[in-house]
């Protein structure tokens, strides 16, 4: 009897993380955050506590940071950061050339017309703490990128290149050269050395200094003996 | 010479006879040229090569008449033509009654005994027999000889004075004339010929020699002609001939889609101040083996004297058929081709079907093979043909393969397609019918096999879950659909035009989604049985706006027609699951709108880009979509909307859905 008890704590024990392993919730938030459900407009302060869906969006203020548990992983999202929580995941291989491939047959463009031309929803003003603050929308880009860079940082390679190519092609931000170099890392983390290396090609056709450009052939040429 | 008027006319027994000049190429006449599309027995009249059009036997009569009051009609033909072999016909023809007379007006009855020729009182032509053979030399080359045998009956009237009696002297000549015709297959659907008439004249006995300028003289015509098929119902053929006269002319089948009616009709024209020297008109119906034709030929400029002609005034004849003596006359004819029961050349050994026939897109069957014949050529020469498919009721006319060619005993499986018209969108309810598949030989022009074969006709609303058959149902020219889509912009006009350009598309979508709201709801509907498999039943967009509602695919389809009505550019997004829901369904259909505005404007419609998505429209512009979820048509555009964004957000991003095979989205344009 007893042993048959040890058992199944020992079971749910083990169970319950793998029930949850795909669940986000928030184990803590430092500062002020934000969450967006689903496909709603409405932004609304993010609590610890809260189970996010794959479609919601999190955003955090100035010096803030937030803390998620990602299954059996924990995630953090540093400062002045956007991220959709579908993109805390892994994609196979064949599943991001694939995306990448659709996404060339429909010959996005990877960079966006200059923001100016763009409405903005939101007002301009400047960084605030407090709720519901608005952000402009290049700022939004720049969000998103160091959303990004949250992922890379934990590793999601795939989705990173993912988001960064949404992101220029959405927002067009002012300096595309960063945004590049990471998804250049990216494949280069990936494995995918020619697509890293075509990354790196493409960035020599932005404006650079010719230090930026040094750096940018100084990497072609060490992946490329790589290869 | 001493002339006397005595009785007139006693001699010209043969009056009350067939006076008519012999036209028996019925079709050629109709038509007005046979040279470069010649066919049946009477080809004989023509272009010999025609008679390679006999399969086997085939026996034809004609008969001709005149409106003229002396003229009756009678029989002007009968002919035989025998296939002796695989590239060789032959023919022969009686005319037993067809004689050409020409009558002298008030014609001296001469004594007998003044010692002088009388003058001429009439002459018979008399264009007896013909004989002619024709032989393929390739499958584009033919050649062809026919041959005519005429007999002339000069009549003079003499009288005997003492005995008060007149005699009726009579003089016989004859010839043989010969034809030589030629054709060539320049293509599938263009003919040439050729035709030298009276190539060779032999004549076998003579006219006394004061007689001798009433002889026939037949004239070499060379005629040079084309044809061409204009499509499967029409031909038209052209001619021009060393008379200086070019003729044209028209043959149109399965006239207002009765199958086997023809109408013909020719143009003869000349030189000289009459430039319309004839006009013909004429019809053809055949049934099975059975060939019925009749033709009216007019002469605007004929100059027969009604009471003959003076002999000083005669011209030697040049053509027994056609001179200035030829007046406005019909004629008819019917031929039996009949075939000894030795096998067709080709022949159909089976008949598949690739798919049933779904009415809503009837039209694809035109240029997608709806089943393949399997078909054989029976002889040991390559031989060319076509295939026939038509199913009454449904077709207009049978559709056509092009001519293929088959070797030696070759068997092959020949697809076929089928043009169907919009009485197909009148079956409700599944239903087998009778499809004729024919196989039609090229030279012969006619079916040498035919098979039955049922065909199965679904219902006009039935689906096989297939997205991309689903876009057919979209009907965005119905004149309700325009009406209802537009009735719900004009009743917001005022609105509409106050808003900034890159806010009307959303706008105008919310307006005809909510107007639609007001009116339809959700509801599953049953699956079909049919006797075969399980289909799904979509309604057309004016049944939906009839119904007051429908299933996913039908709100699907009845939103995109009035979005389409209006300009816009939709798209099903078809979602398949790897389970059934509680309806019983696997699979459930969205759809996406076109806004037709540039991707970098997303945030003029929403804060929330992921409730839009970025695609390239029929103009290959990247430009932004709405998705829509249609079964939450009560709940309003803002629902459907947000809906149809969390919908796709999952299936195609989250899930990779259409990496996976499980989405597929279809633009209805």
């Amino acid at each position: 009897m007893k042993s048959r008890m040890y058992l199944a704590v020992l079971f749910l024990l083990i169970l319950v993380p793998v029930v949850r392993a795909n669940m986000v919730t928030v184990v803590s938030i430092k500062g002020y955050a934000e969450v967006r459900r689903g496909m709603s407009e409405q932004w609304i302060t993010l609590r610890v506590g809260d189970v996010l869906k794959p479609e919601d969006t999190i955003r955090t203020g100035e010096d803030a940071e937030v803390t998620l548990k990602v299954g059996l992983s924990i995630f953090s999202l540093p400062a002045f950061a956007i991220i959709d929580v579908g993109d805390i995941r892994h994609l196979t291989r064949n599943d991001l050339l694939l995306k990448l491939a659709m996404e060339e047959i429909r010959g996005l463009p990877d960079s966006r017309p200059s923001t100016g031309n763009a409405t903005p929803t939101v007002m301009h003003g400047s960084r605030r703490r407090s709720s519901s603050y608005p952000v402009t929308y290049s700022e939004v880009g720049i969000m998103r990128l160091e959303g990004a860079r949250a992922l890379f940082r934990h590793k999601y390679y795939e989705t990173t290149i993912l988001a960064v190519k949404s992101t220029l092609h959405r927002y067009g931000l002012r300096n595309p050269l960063a945004a590049r170099r990471l998804v250049a890392q990216a494949f280069e983390r990936l494995g995918l050395m020619q697509q890293a290396i075509d990354e790196y090609v493409g960035c020599l056709s932005l404006d650079l200094s010719r230090a930026e450009k040094k750096e940018i052939q100084r990497n072609i040429r060490r992946l490329e003996k790589q290869l | 010479m001493v002339r006397y008027t005595l009785l007139p006319a006693l001699v010209f027994l043969c009056w009350n006879s067939m006076s008519s000049q012999t036209i028996y190429a019925v079709r050629g006449i109709a038509l007005g040229t046979e040279t470069a599309d010649p066919a049946y027995v009477s080809s004989l009249y023509s272009n010999p090569v025609g008679l390679l059009t006999v399969r086997n036997w085939e026996f034809m009569s004609s008969a001709v008449g005149s409106f003229n009051r002396r003229d009756a009609i009678g029989v002007g033909m009968v002919g035989v033509a025998y296939r002796i072999g695989e590239d060789q016909v032959g023919a022969l023809s009686y005319t037993p009654t067809q004689n050409f007379l020409l009558r002298f007006e008030d014609a001296p009855i001469t004594p007998e005994n003044n010692g002088l020729w009388p003058l001429p009182s009439a002459i018979e032509f008399r264009d007896r027999f013909r004989i002619g053979f024709a032989h393929r030399l390739s499958d584009e080359i033919a050649l062809g000889i026919s041959g005519r045998w005429v007999e002339e009956d000069l009549r003079t009237a003499g009288s005997n004075l003492q005995q008060a009696s007149v005699n009726v002297s009579s003089f016989l000549a004859s010839l043989w004339s010969f034809n030589l015709g030629f054709s060539y297959n320049v293509t599938s659907s263009i003919r040439a010929g050729a035709l030298i008439d009276n190539v060779l004249a032999l004549r076998e006995a003579y006219f006394p020699d004061h007689y001798r300028q009433y002889e026939f003289r037949p004239e070499k015509i060379v005629r040079i002609a084309g044809a061409y098929d204009v499509s499967d119902r029409l031909t038209v053929t052209a001619e021009v001939n060393s008379r200086f006269a070019s003729i044209v002319g028209y043959e149109w089948n399965n006239v207002f889609d009765v199958p086997d009616f023809t109408v013909r009709q020719g143009f003869w024209m000349t030189s000289s101040s009459n430039p319309v020297e004839a006009l013909s008109f004429g019809l053809g119906y055949s049934y099975r083996a059975l060939k019925f034709d009749v033709a009216y030929v007019h002469f605007p400029g004929s100059q027969t004297p009604s009471e003959g002609i003076a002999p000083g005034a005669f011209e030697p004849l040049l053509s027994l058929h056609w001179n200035r003596y030829t007046t406005n006359r019909f004629a008819f004819s019917i031929s039996y081709a009949y075939h000894t029961g030795t096998e067709p050349l080709v022949r159909i050994e089976d008949v598949q079907f690739f798919s049933m026939v779904f009415p809503v897109n009837y039209r694809v069957h035109a240029m997608r093979p709806l089943g393949y014949a399997r078909v054989q050529n029976t002889t040991d020469k390559t031989v060319s043909a076509r295939l026939s498919f038509f199913v009454p009721k449904l077709m207009s006319s049978p559709t056509n393969t092009s001519q293929f060619y088959l070797g030696p005993h070759e068997v092959r499986d020949i697809p076929f397609t089928a043009e169907f018209n919009e009485s197909i969108l009148s079956v409700h309810d599944e239903t087998f019918r009778d499809a004729r598949i024919a196989v039609m030989e090229a030279e012969v022009n006619d079916y040498t096999d035919i098979e039955y074969k049922k065909v199965l006709i679904l219902g006009r609303n039935f689906w096989n879950g297939d997205p991309l058959m689903l876009k057919y149902f979209v009907t965005p020219d119905e004149p309700r659909v325009k009406a209802f889509a537009r009735k719900a912009l004009y009743e917001n006009i005022d609105f509409l035009e106050s808003l900034p350009p890159e806010r009307q598309p959303l706008e105008k979508a919310r307006l005809v989604f909510n107007r639609l709201a007001n009116l339809l709801s959700y509801y599953a509907d049953e699956k079909t049985f049919t006797s075969v498999e399980e289909f799904d039943r979509v309604q057309y967009p004016s049944e939906t706006l009839d119904l007051r509602g429908g299933d996913c695919d039908d709100l699907s389809v009845c939103y995109s027609a009035l979005m389409n009505s209006l300009g816009f550019e939709t798209a099903f997004v078809d979602v398949r699951y790897d389970s059934v829901d509680e309806n019983g369904d696997n699979a459930h259909i969205y759809l996406l709108v076109d806004t037709k505005l540039p991707a970098y404007v997303w945030s003029s419609l929403t804060s929330n880009e992921r409730k839009l998505v970025v695609r390239r429209n029929s103009t290959n512009r990247e430009t932004l979509w709405i998705p829509i979820e249609p079964t939450l048509i009560t709940k309003g555009f803002d629902a459907a909307w947000e809906q149809g964004a969390l919908e796709y957000y999952h299936d195609v991003e989250l899930m990779l859905g259409q990496l996976r095979g499980t989405v597929k989205i279809v633009d209805v344009y």
